[in-house]
């Protein structure tokens, strides 16, 4: 008995945070729909501004010479009182306002993207660098300002700001339950999640209602993040997010919509945590460090949340709350090749093997060994990507256990190829044979694929979120109990991985890879095309429809996880034998959270092509390389990029690269359209005169970069020929071929940027004549002097080199141009409207890219401050990403210009009729099949 | 007209295709005249790698200060050979496998250094590639990888064993005299091996371990259950295995459940400025290290040295930038050893025959000939040599770090390894400064070959 009071008195306090967190997760998934895996990102936040703001000590409130509130106080009230719902109303009004009536995925997924983002976001702003320790008595004490001493129950020391954190957790409950239960805000805040339009019927302010929820919802995020770092001692993202994992068990028990019982569970799981060793010591003689304990007490909430996903029937069988007015939303887009002409399919056929081949022998004779062995690395974490194509771009699904899938194959591979056998299952099966890697490789995917059935077995009747979720508790699981395990991963050591006798050097290798990644990727489309891909798309539409056709959605799930996870685990065998080390230790290769990154970096880029997988592995490498080696910026740039990123996927379900294709050939038709009108206008004489060819004003923006590109060709050969015969200058003197000096740049690119300028003059100019707005002069001129001011404060703040005069004469041309792209778009909107059009073909929105890459050159700019500061080839690189992106946007501008000048108003009055499409000569080879709620594309 | 997705694709191409080419072509180029890689008439170029991203928040890029710090230093007397350091890469693994191997490869392929140093990281998955490569490579040990090949040198010595004995924690307790023992540890794999060796020593030497827990999850564990054993088995000492968050907390709720007299072993976490912010919390953790304690820099005028150079950059001092500064300087004195014609492998050649090497009395001797690389005692056919382990102790008492259980200017406690002695006591344990063939006992006479000190 006693025992037994022990448990609860030292265990309910733990129960009592798991359960904050989880009150947390579940409050905002019943008032917003969204599952919030951002959750743990928020409360970072929080307890970032606390301990910021404790560390400073500076505020205070103090009146008559007394301290009404002292800096933790302080600290509270602004981290959990103004900055958490602060966060809140600024998640609803970006980002989740536009997504109310979204399907699930569409809402996870801009979440995933958040909980990727927002720690590293906020480690830039608050901090610079990674987790902060944090702290301790002197600087962080309790937050609530109790010594840090306790009070005993019995034998029992019960320490005072767990109590408190017990207590609030109460109070939580109980606030919670009287909004709900009482008040009719509660009421229209879980309405609004069925559905905002039914609601705004009703006459409620469905965006008011959204916009509390969320501002709620970040409060109670913000309270546990600031419990969680003063508990816990530590600013640490990592460690907010394991708790939140642990929390998600109560919220799954409370079945993601009632409070009390995922309080109660929160508390019981909380009090199982702390009696299990006991229970394991003294009932079956299992001591602490046996491997049943260290097995079962680590994974005890994911066991929990699994066996709760898989066997209670409310949840088997829960529907997604589906909005009655769903009906009214527009059909997702089609994909991009089904727009394509036979012209360009054409010029598809012809380009694409030789791009390939051309790729091939470049990587096999001239491509640095570096860059073959990066390359070849992006490419095997493209096969794993393949996995995510077929079980979210295909069937809709979205698995957080991918990534521990392709661990599944790598350490097979591994612990195979080193004569260990297959581990746990078998082993001695090799008998200290050591098995050829490949061989290996295959057995690995076939482990996969089987622990991918077994996992498929009794998660058959889970759909939507409650798949994810359990998807998540078993990578959590199977990290746990077999990755951490040295027969399977050889402990911190890891396995060296052996690569194959006949593709033992980097581009060997990268043939290899090549060829199991094309051949996986053939796979994948043949899946797509192929009965199973078009089952997968039919119960991923709806699963009722397809049984009645006679699709068994029994058989093909089960055949979707295994198929997924065997795709998954040849990459993860392809990634341990590129890096030849495979170990658990290594946080990003294998473990589960490392799954959510992967699903971020895919749906992000397009989830349901081959090309999407490449770009999102591609990408991923490259811009590692640029963004963290390259301009030196701070590692998680990259991940901020990719998190923000998959918030696109709200617009653009099909990624973003599908999105630019479709568009770029959409408005390619639209060109050609418009080019053969302008033609026969000037076959008749009446094209007027405000028509300008696109090409010349492009050709004029792009000269002066044009010819410096060419200029460092030139010398850049000049250089090899001199290195190649000894006599290389230039190299000897330590310089570089592709160093920049910024005055041979200026002498070249001053003509066009003066070019620019003017056009954008006339322009504005012409546009002012057809009743656009007339201010268009003062909004160039004081963008230039905005340019030049900037320039010369960050300069005077030492963010920039140079002198004063040079930073503001810099900053003249970059304003003038950044605020002119956004405004001319802006003017051609206006035009249009004036003329009655529908639709305008540009709107300013067109003008951000560009503005926003130039605010991105300052700042890279900036970075030249440093020691060693970044040159050679990455600036050139940036430099025509640059330059491209601005021909872009000029030849875009121009192209409505002419539009408005010599009219298609048919194109632009069919586009708003949402026709979609344009006229082709032959229509377009397929027709999708819409998903009837915005499920993933 | 419209954009041209065609011509735009084509464009994409040809940039695209032109860098390639251009990369392809600068790396497929011969090497120039240069023989010797980063160096030039003036400048010798290192670079380094370290985890600077890492998920335990340490300053792992502080090995970067001690390396900047040193060349500071030589580089105003003028360097070496006329030639000066100049460190041109600090790259970020970000604590991932495949991140190392390739930014190690970064610094040996694009940016050509002599030497790569330091290597401050988690994850050394790139040792075999520099072995391979023969480029000297210098960091912190804290990986098994840096035995990988002779050209590795780590700061204590390139040879590291987690799952070996463990001397310290056991001396410890028994100078504690505490008989109950427990030890607590991460799920992770590093924290399990390092119990793993901590219960080895326990029990060679004696000691009651009545708790060995190694399933608490990193960064928020309710260690009730572990409370509850430690007061009811009456245990005095605690080694733990985890960074220094979880000692604080493991050290609070002893604490508060009223076992104010517990001691803690930790076997890292010594760092001036977790002292600054931790305070008392860290009352009653004794940490072990194997340089002369900061607190005590009049009996190492490498140390003494090492501060004022510090000061100097204005950087924080701490156990990375320390290992940083011995990694520059053992770089240093191999290529005095080597002459003024060196080469990578004559600088390597040169460092593996230095023996006695401290750093000027900062650290216990490294003898690179003879075990350097390896365990003690590796190459038996040299007697006397190497078989000795050594290590500082400081306990933190009310906001600071007091070194305990040295003697005045001999503050490492040391023993003749391989095999392990059979007790730990006088018989069997000495005192010795930082400084080679003092106060050793007779049988173990090492000759000292350490370099002239700049």
């Amino acid at each position: 008995m006693n025992q037994f009071v022990s448990w609860l008195i030292e265990g309910i306090p733990y129960g009592c945070v798991y359960a904050l967190v989880a009150i947390g997760i579940v409050l905002t998934y019943k008032t917003t729909g969204v599952f919030n895996f951002a959750f743990a990102a928020q409360a970072f936040i929080a307890g970032a501004v606390y301990v910021e703001m404790v560390e400073v000590d500076q505020h205070r409130l103090v009146l008559f010479g007394h301290e009404i509130l002292g800096a933790r106080a302080f600290g509270l009230i602004v981290a959990v009182l103004i900055v958490s719902p602060l966060i809140g109303l600024l998640l609803d009004r970006v980002l989740f306002r536009a997504m109310r009536t979204s399907g699930w995925q569409v809402k996870l997924v801009s979440v995933l993207g958040l909980f990727v983002a927002l720690p590293e976001i906020t480690k830039i702003a608050l901090t610079g660098r990674q987790p902060v320790p944090v702290t301790a008595r002197s600087s962080i004490p309790p937050m609530f300002g109790i010594s840090s001493a306790g009070f005993n129950i019995g034998t029992h020391f019960v320490a005072w700001d767990f109590t408190m954190a017990a207590i609030l957790t109460v109070f939580v409950v109980i606030v919670l339950g009287l909004i709900f239960r009482y008040t009719a805000t509660g009421l229209q805040m879980r309405a609004v999640v069925e559905s905002p339009r039914m609601v705004e019927l009703a006459g409620v302010d469905s965006e008011r209602v959204s916009a509390l929820s969320w501002m709620l919802s970040s409060t109670v995020a913000g309270l546990a993040g600031v419990i969680l770092v003063t508990l816990a001692q530590t600013l640490d993202s990592t460690v907010l997010t394991l708790v939140v994992i642990f929390s998600i068990a109560a919220a799954v028990v409370g079945r993601l919509q009632s409070i009390p019982i995922t309080f109660a569970a929160g508390v019981v799981l909380g009090f199982a945590d702390r009696a299990l060793p006991d229970v394991l010591q003294s009932w079956f003689g299992v001591n602490s460090s046996s491997e049943l304990a260290k097995d079962l007490r680590p994974t005890l909430p994911f066991l929990v949340m699994f066996l709760v996903l898989v066997l209670a029937r409310s949840i088997r069988q829960r529907r997604e709350s589906a909005d009655p007015l769903a009906g009214v939303d527009p059909p997702p887009p089609a994909m991009a090749h089904t727009y394509k002409t036979p012209e360009i399919e054409r010029t598809t056929r012809i380009v694409f093997p030789l791009f390939i081949f051309g790729f091939v022998a470049a990587m096999l004779c001239l491509v640095s060994g570096l860059w073959v062995f990066r390359i070849t690395d992006g490419l095997t974490l493209a096969i794993a990507f393949l996995s995510i194509t077929i079980i979210t771009g295909f069937a809709g699904q979205i698995s957080l256990a991918q990534a521990t899938f392709a661990g599944l194959g790598g350490f097979t591979a591994a612990n195979l190829a080193l004569g260990r056998g297959i581990p746990i299952i078998a082993p001695h099966i090799t008998s200290g044979n050591h098995v050829p890697v490949l061989v290996g490789v295959a057995v690995g995917a076939v482990v996969a694929a089987l622990m991918g059935a077994l996992f498929a077995l009794p998660a058959l009747r889970l759909g939507g979120i409650y798949l994810t979720l359990a998807t998540l508790a078993f990578g959590l699981m199977v990290e746990q109990v077999i990755f951490n395990r040295p027969e399977v991963s050889n402990s911190a050591a890891g396995l060296h991985v052996p690569r194959p006798e006949f593709a033992h050097t980097d581009r060997t290798f990268f043939l290899l890879t090549f060829a199991v990644f094309a051949l996986v990727a053939y796979a994948v489309i043949l899946i797509r095309r192929g009965t199973t891909g078009r089952f997968l798309m039919a119960i991923r539409g709806s699963e009722t429809a397809a049984a009645s056709i006679g699709i068994n959605a029994t058989r093909l799930r089960i055949t979707l996880f295994a198929l997924s996870a065997a795709v998954a685990g040849i990459g993860g065998g392809m990634i341990a034998m590129s890096g030849q080390d495979v170990r658990v230790g290594d946080a990003p290769t294998f473990p589960t959270i490392t799954g959510i990154v992967w699903v971020v970096l895919v749906v992000t880029l397009g989830s349901r092509t081959v090309d999407g997988a490449v770009n999102a592995a591609i990408g991923f490498v490259v811009f590692n390389w640029l963004l963290g080696d390259a301009l030196r910026l701070e590692p998680g740039i990259v991940l901020i990029l990719f998190g923000l990123g998959a918030i696109t996927y709200a617009r653009h379900p099909e990624g973003i690269v599908e999105y630019q294709t479709r568009r770029s050939i959409l408005e390619m038709a639209r060109g050609r359209a418009l080019g053969a009108r302008a033609k026969a206008l000037a076959a008749a004489h009446q094209l007027p005169d405000a028509y300008t060819p696109v090409w010349r004003v492009v050709l004029g923006c792009a000269i002066g970069p044009g010819l410096y590109f060419a200029y460092l060709l030139v010398r850049s050969i000049t250089q090899l020929h001199a290195r190649l015969t000894g006599t290389a200058p230039y190299v000897r003197m330590g310089g570089h071929w592709a160093d920049v000096h910024s005055t041979t740049l200026l002498c070249f690119i001053l003509p066009s940027v003066a070019f620019l300028l003017v056009w954008m003059w006339r322009t504005d100019t012409a546009l002012g004549r057809q009743h656009a707005d007339r201010r268009g002069k003062l909004v160039m001129i004081g963008g230039a002097a905005l340019g030049a001011l900037l320039g010369w404060l960050l300069q005077s703040s030492g963010d920039l080199p140079g002198s004063a005069l040079d930073c503001a004469l810099v900053g003249i041309p970059a304003g003038a141009a950044a605020c002119t792209a956004v405004w001319l778009p802006y003017q051609v909107q206006l035009v249009a409207r004036a003329k009655g059009w529908l639709e305008s073909p540009i709107t300013w929105r067109e003008g951000r890219i560009p503005a926003a890459f130039t605010l991105a050159a300052v700042y890279l700019y900036s970075r030249v401050t440093t020691d060693t500061p970044p040159n050679g080839w990455p600036v050139c690189f940036v430099a025509v990403v640059f330059t491209i992106v601005w021909l872009q946007s000029v030849a875009a501008i121009q192209g409505a210009v002419n539009e408005l000048a010599i009219g298609n108003e048919g194109e632009s009055q069919r586009r708003a009729e949402g026709l979609g499409q344009p006229e082709f000569d032959t229509p377009p080879a397929e027709v999708p099949v819409a998903a009837p709620t915005g499920g993933a594309e | 007209m419209r954009r041209k997705p065609v011509a735009r694709t084509a464009v994409v191409s040809v940039v695209a295709a032109l860098g390639l080419g251009v990369v392809g072509v600068v790396g497929a180029v011969p090497a120039s005249a240069q023989t010797t890689p980063g160096v030039t008439g003036n400048t010798i170029t290192v670079g380094g790698v370290a985890g600077k991203t890492n998920p335990v928040g340490q300053p792992y890029a502080s090995g970067f200060d001690g390396v900047q710090a040193y060349f500071n230093y030589i580089n105003a007397k003028g360097g070496v050979f006329g030639k000066k350091f100049k460190l041109v890469a600090q790259l970020d693994d970000q604590s991932r496998a495949s991140q190392n191997v390739q930014e190690v490869r970064s610094l040996v392929e694009e940016k050509k250094v002599f030497a790569v140093m330091p290597v401050v990281t988690q994850i050394f998955s790139g040792a075999p590639y520099l072995a391979q490569k023969g480029v000297p490579t210098f960091g912190w040990n804290i990986n098994a990888e840096w035995n990988s090949g002779p050209n590795l040198f780590a700061e204590k010595g390139s040879y590291i064993c987690f799952t070996c004995a463990q001397e310290a924690p056991a001396y410890l307790a028994q100078q504690v005299g505490a008989k109950n023992v427990a030890i607590l540890a991460y799920t992770a794999p590093q924290s399990v091996q390092c119990a793993a060796g901590m219960e080895a020593g326990f029990r060679k030497y004696g000691l009651n371990v009545v708790l060995n827990d190694s399933n608490l999850q990193f960064g928020f564990s309710d260690l009730g259950s572990d409370v509850d054993a430690l007061r009811s088995k009456n245990v005095q000492f605690v080694g733990t295995c985890m960074d220094i968050a979880g000692e604080v907390n493991v050290a609070r709720d002893l604490r508060r459940a009223g076992l104010n007299n517990v001691k803690f072993y930790a076997p890292q976490g010594y760092d001036p400025n977790t002292i600054a912010k931790y305070g008392n919390e860290l009352n009653g953790i004794i940490f072990s290290i194997d340089f002369v304690p900061f607190e005590t820099p009049n009996v190492s005028p490498g140390l003494k040295n090492f501060e004022t150079q510090m000061k100097k950059t204005g950087k924080q001092i701490n156990e990375q930038a320390l290992s940083g500064w011995i990694n520059a300087d053992l770089l240093y004195k191999g290529i005095k050893k080597a002459g003024p014609n060196f080469t990578q492998k004559s600088v390597i050649d040169a460092i593996n025959s230095i023996n006695g090497y401290t750093a000027d009395d900062i650290r216990p001797p490294i003898n690179w000939s003879f075990d350097g690389h390896g365990p003690p005692g590796a190459k038996g056919d040299v007697p006397d040599l190497g078989k000795e382990t050594c290590a500082a102790f400081v306990e933190a008492v009310n906001g600071k770090y007091v070194p305990r259980f040295g003697k005045p200017g001999q503050p490492f406690v040391c023993s003749q390894n391989n095999p392990l002695p059979a007790t730990l006591d006088s018989s069997t344990l000495y005192y010795r400064p930082a400084k080679p063939g003092q106060t050793l006992p007779p049988t173990a006479t090492v000759p000292s070959t350490d370099p002239a000190t700049p």
